[in-house]
């Protein structure tokens, strides 16, 4: 008996050091009696403090990024010279929150077709940041949102601009932070606006294609590669291409607009197929090991060397600009 | 011929006038006296007043009933002193003339008003860019109690214009009227909304110093915004503040919503009457007026937005009941506004109904905005709408 007090007072005391442990550290702000804590299970936020009548509030606040999903995206050029995107998203069944919204931003400023599901919104609206010319494209519901477990699909939109690799924006179903009256203190309201809020105010960031190279009308090689190598040269910062084939890609690509624009077409297709065959060599190089590999568990496999959704979006980047380099119609 | 004036150290004297012409400030004075080259005999003794900047003159000796009073800044020129006395004979003396009353020799001169300053004080600003007629502008004091301070300095010189070491008294007030805060619908500035200055490890709102040749000091600007002036003084000595004097401290650029059929001002106090309380920087504005616009085409049958208070002119603390403290913390950027959202207030109608509840945050976060609902389930309900300027762009 003796022993199981002891043993249940160490217990105690180990509970006790590691809520102390855990509050501590997940205290983000403390400012004279208000203060916010991230509770990491749940990944949701509590505000306490002092309210107008001295009373402790306590508010609990999950943010919208508290969902998993999948987004599949499916592109296609049109015989018009633009591209369509077709998005579909499945909710992960273990996912906290049903999606509610989603949205991206896009190059595009002039008028263009888009498509929603039943049941939601959307809003289009040009961006606020000065530096970008393009829109942001909303889509939302209340009425509907996507429950975990199920998938929606009919976001689609018809565009001027080929795919780049880049964030979607997905937002789970939450409730409305509420106060029971004008909230904490002013130093907490502002950590909270300018650390917590701003990290997860677009949603929860997915990466897939979105379209933001813009196709200019007539087609001008030059200001559609352009953007396309500053885009390559991102991947290979953000380690999305392998070290062993980034010199390569990164020159090549290079090679391939400096012909193009000293409009030397020739050149600039030979480069482009260079390109072409890197990217479509690493992905045979991949299968190839794929197959050797074949008996090993996933875990032995080798990884790929270029991530494969941004494989596939160069592959027909580089097929489009082919395309219209040769002054072949679209016929996909 | 304008008089010279050999201005020598200054002195106190007793000065009495002699009638409705005189002189208002007509009892001490800190006084300079001088001989007037071309006037010869008489004493004049000027003072300066430095309440109301002129100069007052004091003929001394047989005429001294004759008191005229030449008006001017220090060093200023200045005409129409009139050197008289009564008229005691046939002619009057040459260079006077006898005046209509047939009972004064008059003789008008002008006269270079000397400066009686011995010194001058410059305030500068060290390293801010100089705003408007401003020495500087500064934002209020806003995040964790960081304060915004502006450096600046103090040059003294003599009369030569060279650098002096002197005893000086820098005070700091906030103008009333200023920043949004109508003096009329609010009680006196509270001292701790008052920006301070600070000369090494001493501040206040008043500092003294002793000053050789130049002194670096700082002003840390309050959570009210709104004109802050800085006084420099001499002890005993004469001297002059030169240069600009004024700090701006507010939220630049805040302008006031233009008003709209899309939604409707509400939120006037006594304290922050119409039209003063609905400043908001032009991408907040542009952020409520997209709202605004989407939820009235979703919601034609519904109350447009009823908008209450948004920032003060100039941001900063926005004191709701005139008090200079409230609980309105975060309306002090331009960019967080107060919408209604009460269907029970009931005697002035115009909320959101909490129909519309999901949908009004989903469109506001959509523009840039959160939505949060203060005063839940409570008749102050309201949505207060955090517009942070980076909310709604790409990361």
């Amino acid at each position: 008996m003796r022993q199981l007090t002891k043993h249940i007072k160490v217990g105690l005391l180990f509970l006790v050091l590691f809520y102390a442990n855990t509050s501590l550290a997940n205290i983000l702000i403390s400012h004279e009696g208000d203060s916010v804590f991230y509770d990491e299970a749940s990944n949701h936020y509590v505000i306490k403090y002092v309210g107008i009548n001295g009373q402790i509030n306590e508010v609990i606040w999950t943010p919208s990024t508290n969902i998993s999903v999948e987004v599949e995206a499916k592109y296609k050029s049109l015989k018009d010279g633009s591209i369509k995107y077709e998005y579909k998203i499945d909710v992960d069944e273990d996912s906290k929150q049903p999606l509610a919204a989603f949205q991206f931003y896009t190059s595009l400023t002039d008028s263009f077709y888009t498509n929603k599901p039943i049941d939601w919104k959307e809003i289009i609206r040009s961006s606020y940041n000065e530096q970008e010319l393009g829109s942001w494209i909303n889509w939302y519901t209340t009425s509907s949102p996507v429950t975990p477990g199920n998938e929606i699909e009919g976001f689609e939109v018809k565009v001027m601009a080929l795919p780049v690799y880049s964030n979607v924006y997905v937002e789970g179903d939450t409730e409305i932070l509420a106060f029971p009256d004008y909230g904490p203190n002013l130093e907490v309201q502002e950590y909270f606006q300018e650390k917590i809020v701003l990290k997860e105010f677009n949603g929860k960031a997915v990466n897939t294609a979105v379209p933001l190279i813009p196709i200019s009308v007539p087609f001008n090689p030059v200001e559609t590669y352009t953007p396309f190598h500053q885009y390559i040269l991102e991947y290979i910062e953000k380690g999305y291409v392998d070290a062993s084939i980034a010199t390569s890609f990164k020159n090549t690509s290079a090679a391939v607009l400096t012909a193009l624009t000293s409009n030397d077409v020739n050149s600039a297709l030979s480069n482009l197929k260079l390109v072409k065959k890197l990217v479509e060599g690493e992905d045979e190089n991949y299968k190839d090991k794929d197959k050797k590999d074949h008996d090993k568990s996933d875990e032995d496999k080798p990884e790929p060397l270029i991530v494969k959704d941004l494989r596939k979006i160069l592959k027909f980047n580089i097929k489009f600009i082919k395309k219209k380099l040769k002054g072949e119609t679209d016929d996909d | 011929m304008p008089a010279t004036y050999g201005w020598q150290k200054p002195f106190f004297a007793r000065f009495k006038t002699g009638g409705g012409s005189a002189p208002k400030h007509n009892t001490y004075g800190e006084a300079y006296a001088g001989l007037v080259g071309d006037v010869g005999g008489p004493l004049h003794i000027g003072f300066y007043d430095p309440e109301v900047k002129n100069y007052y003159s004091y003929k001394y000796g047989p005429r001294w009933l004759f008191l005229d009073r030449p008006q001017g800044e220090p060093g200023a020129k200045v005409k129409g002193w009139i050197d008289r006395y009564q008229f005691a004979g046939w002619t009057c003396p040459e260079g006077y003339i006898l005046d209509n009353s047939n009972k004064y020799c008059n003789r008008d001169y002008s006269i270079d008003l000397p400066s009686t300053e011995e010194y001058k004080i410059k305030i500068s600003p060290v390293t801010a860019p100089p705003y408007k007629t401003y020495l500087a502008s500064l934002e209020p004091k806003l995040l964790n109690g960081a304060k915004s301070t502006v450096k600046l300095i103090a040059e003294v010189t003599d009369c030569e214009d060279k650098p002096a070491n002197i005893s000086v008294e820098l005070k700091v007030t906030a103008i009333e009227n200023t920043g949004g805060h109508v003096q009329a619908h609010h009680k006196s500035r509270n001292p701790s909304q008052s920006g301070k200055l600070k000369v090494g490890n001493i501040e206040g709102s008043v500092v003294s110093v002793k000053i050789n040749g130049i002194q670096e000091f700082s002003f840390s600007s309050p959570h009210a915004s709104g004109d802050h002036k800085i006084e420099a003084t001499c002890k005993d000595l004469g001297c002059t503040q030169i240069g600009k004097d004024l700090l701006w401290v507010g939220i630049k650029d805040l302008k006031p919503l233009p008003a709209s059929d899309l939604y409707k001002f509400i939120g006037e106090t006594k304290a922050h009457p119409v039209n003063t309380n609905h400043y908001l920087s032009d991408l907040a504005s542009k952020k409520i007026n997209n709202i605004a616009f989407v939820y009235s085409e979703d919601f034609p049958d519904d109350y447009v937005l009823h908008l209450n208070d948004a920032s003060l002119e100039r941001g900063g603390l926005f004191d709701v009941s005139g008090e200079w403290k409230n609980p309105h913390v975060t309306h002090n950027k331009g960019t967080d506004i107060d919408i209604r959202s009460n269907e029970f207030v009931g005697k002035t109608p115009g909320d959101i109904p909490k129909r519309n509840y999901k949908d009004f945050y989903r469109i506001s976060k959509r523009h840039g905005c959160l939505a949060v609902r203060e005063f839940a389930d409570q008749p102050k309900e309201h949505f207060h709408l955090y517009c942070n300027e980076k909310y709604g762009k790409a990361e």
